[in-house]
């Protein structure tokens, strides 16, 4: 099964999860996903991700100025993200025990 | 690849995206452009690699952005302006462009066009050749261009401007966008001129063709025929027939005096049944001309005409008439040189 398919379901949850600890910028943001193995992850995905949170509410944005390039717009989670966040994990824990039951696979903890 | 290109390549892909999103309201659009920008300048800046190959054609980045975002085509018909359809038409181009790619064997259309661009380069230059020199250089209109009538220099010149041609070509890829768009409308005036100029040259040679088959007869600027007979005696109601047997018809049958020289004053008899006109056509006063012309024939007599008496006061062929025909002469004292005594005693009876 291609990880793509799989990534679109969870491309949100991934966003929220990369912004919990540190706020970050589009390409900032894609480079943290793809360090964390998430390599098919693609740039138009993750910035029309951040567009849909951003207008649903989830996070906030700011831009901050810079002198060598472009003025870059920073995401942060609000509260609203936070616990979309929250909700998320615990859907996805439940979700991934039902699978690994399913398909006799360990569980990794 | 150094900066100016690449942020050339930047400012087209993100052109390209745009055009691709060009169907979404203003304000959604910008934004999703927004950040694009920014981004785009920093993966250029980390990887030397093409956008096109890292990221994609600008038009499947664009259809990602859209899907991951959640938008959809706007919902209100919008009166759209001139600016957003030629966007949208623009849409469509690159759609088929990278539609129809596979089908020349390419991923884009334009990649093939892009292959084709030195063919192009040596086409323009003897295009620019064939229009100098059918403009300046010659008077002809022809395929190969001609200096002066000179094949050869023509060819010089057109290898000249092939060079150059391909020369400016390699050189053109570095240009900015408006040397660049300047060149493919020079590029586009020489296409059009050159398929007119072709045009040209292949209505000529239809008429060339037309013109080969049209008259056979030989130029008839003659009018009019003065027979002169062997002793420069004009002669009258002369009908002269061509090898076929046909009667030479010469001229035409008005003798009118267009040209107010003083020859012709009326008009020549009808022709007769068989159609064979007899010349001269004209009564003309001035026949026979006075002059020694035509010269009297030096090689001997023919037979005298009945009327020889009123022959002309020219001498006539002198009697050295050994070798002449012997049938032809009675007695050459008698009535055939009236005026002048004959230079030698006639050896005539044999």
């Amino acid at each position: 099964m291609d990880t793509t398919q799989l990534l679109k379901g969870v491309l949100d949850l991934a966003v929220l999860a990369v912004l919990r600890d540190q706020d970050g910028y589009g390409y900032d943001i894609l480079r943290r996903l793809r360090a964390a193995g998430l390599d098919d992850v693609g740039d138009a995905s993750v910035y029309g991700t951040l567009r849909r949170l951003f207008q649903a509410g989830s996070l906030t944005a700011y831009v901050v100025p810079s002198e060598e390039g472009p003025h870059r717009k920073y995401y942060a989670l609000n509260a609203a993200g936070q616990s979309q966040l929250d909700g998320a994990t615990h859907t996805w824990k439940s979700f991934a025990d039902t699978m690994n039951a399913l398909l006799n696979v360990k569980e990794t903890a | 690849m150094n900066a100016s290109t690449r942020a050339e390549e930047i400012a087209e892909y993100l052109g390209g995206v745009r055009s691709a999103l060009a169907d979404l309201p203003e304000q959604t659009r910008d934004e999703l452009l927004e950040d694009l920008a920014g981004h785009l300048a920093e993966v250029a800046d980390e990887d030397p690699t093409p956008l096109t190959e890292r990221l994609g054609e600008p038009a499947v980045y664009a259809a990602e952005l859209r899907a991951s975002a959640g938008v959809t085509g706007s919902a209100t018909r919008r009166r759209v302006p001139f600016r957003q359809q030629l966007d949208r038409l623009v849409a469509v181009a690159r759609r088929a462009d990278v539609r129809f790619g596979p089908m020349v064997g390419y991923e884009t259309t334009h990649e093939l066009f892009d292959k084709l661009r030195p063919a192009w380069w040596v086409l323009r230059g003897y295009l620019a050749a064939l229009l100098l020199c059918d403009a300046l250089l010659s008077e002809t209109v022809t395929l190969v261009p001609r200096v002066y009538n000179s094949e050869f220099v023509g060819i010089v010149l057109t290898l000249g401007m092939i060079v150059a041609s391909v020369w400016l070509g390699r050189r053109s890829v570095r240009f900015r966008t408006w040397p660049k768009r300047g060149l493919v409308l020079a590029g586009l005036v020489l296409a059009l001129a050159g398929a007119v100029h072709l045009a040209d040259v292949d209505s000529d040679a239809d008429q060339v063709m037309a013109m080969n088959y049209y008259d056979e007869s030989p130029t008839t600027d003659t009018s009019e025929v003065y027979p002169y007979d062997a002793e420069g005696r004009p002669l009258t109601g002369v009908r002269l027939y061509d090898q076929n047997g046909q009667p030479l018809d010469v001229g035409g049958w008005d003798c009118g005096d267009d040209y107010g020289d003083g020859y012709g004053d009326g008009y020549a008899p009808e022709p007769s049944p068989s159609r064979a006109p007899s010349y001269p056509r004209c009564p003309n006063p001035h026949f026979p001309f006075p002059n020694t012309w035509p010269a009297p024939d030096a090689s001997g007599s023919a037979t005298p005409s009945p009327d020889a008496s009123a022959g002309p006061s020219g001498t006539p062929s002198p009697s050295d008439s050994a070798a002449s025909t012997p049938s032809g002469s009675p007695s050459p004292s008698g009535s055939a040189s009236p005026s002048a005594p004959p230079k030698h005693p006639s050896p005539s009876h044999r």
